[in-house]
């Protein structure tokens, strides 16, 4: 009998993509997100479950930026990654798909490099290929790219002061309302609760549509019921039976 | 180097198609394919693009429910890329690979412009230096057929990764 795995699909800019629906801890509305800061620093501090998340803009990591259609279909996909959950801002969630693995193929060698370890497989979908994102993959990219953005503002303000200044932390996190912790303070939160709290910015929970509070078996059943709130016909998906069960009244 | 007549004696056509580069020297350059290698024109297909690739791969295809990635044969070779044609066509190439002492095949899409020639073998050609093409490392050989040279590229170097290996890697900018 042939295996099935079931995937989360969504769009960033002008890209459909999907996920394993075994790597999603929660699937959370968050309109606007993607606007403003994100634009600027690419990723920020949310409260979204029980505990912080780091925040990544698919949208800015993708290049595709501006090209929001609808900030207010945004939605926050908390995953985990690093041993950690990690919130991923996507465009629009466009819903779960059951497929047999002969659908899925590795995508070739050829490409090497960030873009094999962050898109390892592809979906062959109704004529269409979706790239299967792997979420470590993009935070390791992600990190990179900020390390490489503060090391240029480092020197760009050094040769412009035309003294050492002091260099700003590679991993900086930024919360919504600005305030900018070390990434080594905060990942220390979750060994040493103690420690001062970072700013918070709660999202409404009437905006969660989906969240599992371990990333276990759970997740996958009660998925399909929880987030397929999925518009079918946008995409040209079937719907599948359990895909309508799930919409949302 | 030799004649091409005199190595591909069993090969009784082959396949040209322009190179998407200024002219060198006042010619105009083709690429030249064994027709064995080709295994399909393809007019209209949806190209993927893939993030964080390296320029010259242009992104995935579907073909014959196969992924098959898609590159740009120009911007491989290092050479200069130029243009502003739409009826871009895509051939779908082979390249023997040996898995386990069986002999099976890689494919990839190449991205091409009409026309395409298909010229019967033995054709008169000489060698010439190809100095001019900046992965030199990649290509077999470059021949003077009908004042147009004609550039054999090395596939299986190609997608043997040689291309990471032995050129200027790109500055890390993601």
């Amino acid at each position: 009998m042939q295996k099935m795995k079931e995937l989360l699909l969504f769009q960033v800019g002008a890209m459909q993509l999907g996920m394993d629906l075994s790597s999603v801890r929660s699937i959370q509305g968050a309109p606007g997100i993607a606007s403003k800061q994100a634009v600027k620093h690419n990723r920020f501090v949310s409260t979204t479950e029980d505990q912080d998340v780091l925040l990544y803009n698919l949208l800015a990591i993708l290049g595709n930026e501006n090209s929001s259609a609808n900030s207010e279909n945004e939605k926050l996909i908390v995953v985990n990654a690093q041993d950690r959950p990690v919130g991923l801002v996507v465009e629009r969630v466009d819903g779960v798909l059951k497929v047999g693995n002969d659908r899925i193929e590795l995508l070739s060698p050829i490409f090497q490099g960030p873009a094999l370890s962050c898109f390892p497989s592809v979906l062959k979908h109704e004529g269409r290929l979706v790239l299967l994102l792997a979420p470590q993959g993009m935070v390791d990219i992600a990190q990179q790219r900020k390390k490489s953005q503060d090391l240029r503002e480092s020197l760009n303000s050094k040769n412009k002061d035309g003294s050492a200044s002091k260099l700003k932390s590679a991993d900086t996190v930024i919360s919504r309302d600005d305030t900018e912790v070390t990434l080594d303070s905060f990942f220390a939160k979750y060994d040493h609760s103690e420690q001062d709290e970072l700013p918070k910015t709660e999202l409404p929970q009437s905006n969660t549509i989906f969240s599992a509070k371990e990333p276990d078996p759970v997740i996958q059943q009660s998925m399909p019921a929880e987030v397929v709130y999925t518009k079918c016909d946008e995409i040209g998906m079937k719907p599948e039976p359990h895909m309508n069960s799930g919409r949302p009244k | 180097m030799q004649k091409i007549s005199h190595t591909t004696a069993s090969i009784q056509k082959v396949l040209t198609f322009a190179v998407k580069t200024p002219k060198v020297e006042d010619r105009q350059v083709y690429f030249l394919f064994s027709i064995r290698q080709m295994e399909d024109i393809l007019m209209e297909t949806v190209v993927t693009p893939v993030p964080f690739s390296q320029p010259y791969l242009k992104g995935i295809a579907q073909w014959h429910d196969t992924v098959v990635p898609v590159i740009s044969l120009e911007e491989c070779l290092g050479l200069e890329y130029s243009n502003n044609r739409k009826d871009t066509r895509l051939i779908v190439a082979r390249v023997p690979t040996k898995y386990a002492d069986q002999l099976s095949y890689y494919r990839i899409m190449l991205q091409v412009v009409p026309p395409i020639r298909i010229l019967a073998l033995p054709i008169d050609c000489d060698p010439v230096p190809h100095e001019w093409i900046p992965a030199r490392h990649l290509v077999r050989g470059v021949y003077e057929w009908e004042n147009k040279f004609l550039v054999v590229a090395h596939m299986e170097k190609i997608l043997d990764g040689a291309i990471g290996d032995s050129r200027e890697k790109p500055t890390a900018s993601y």
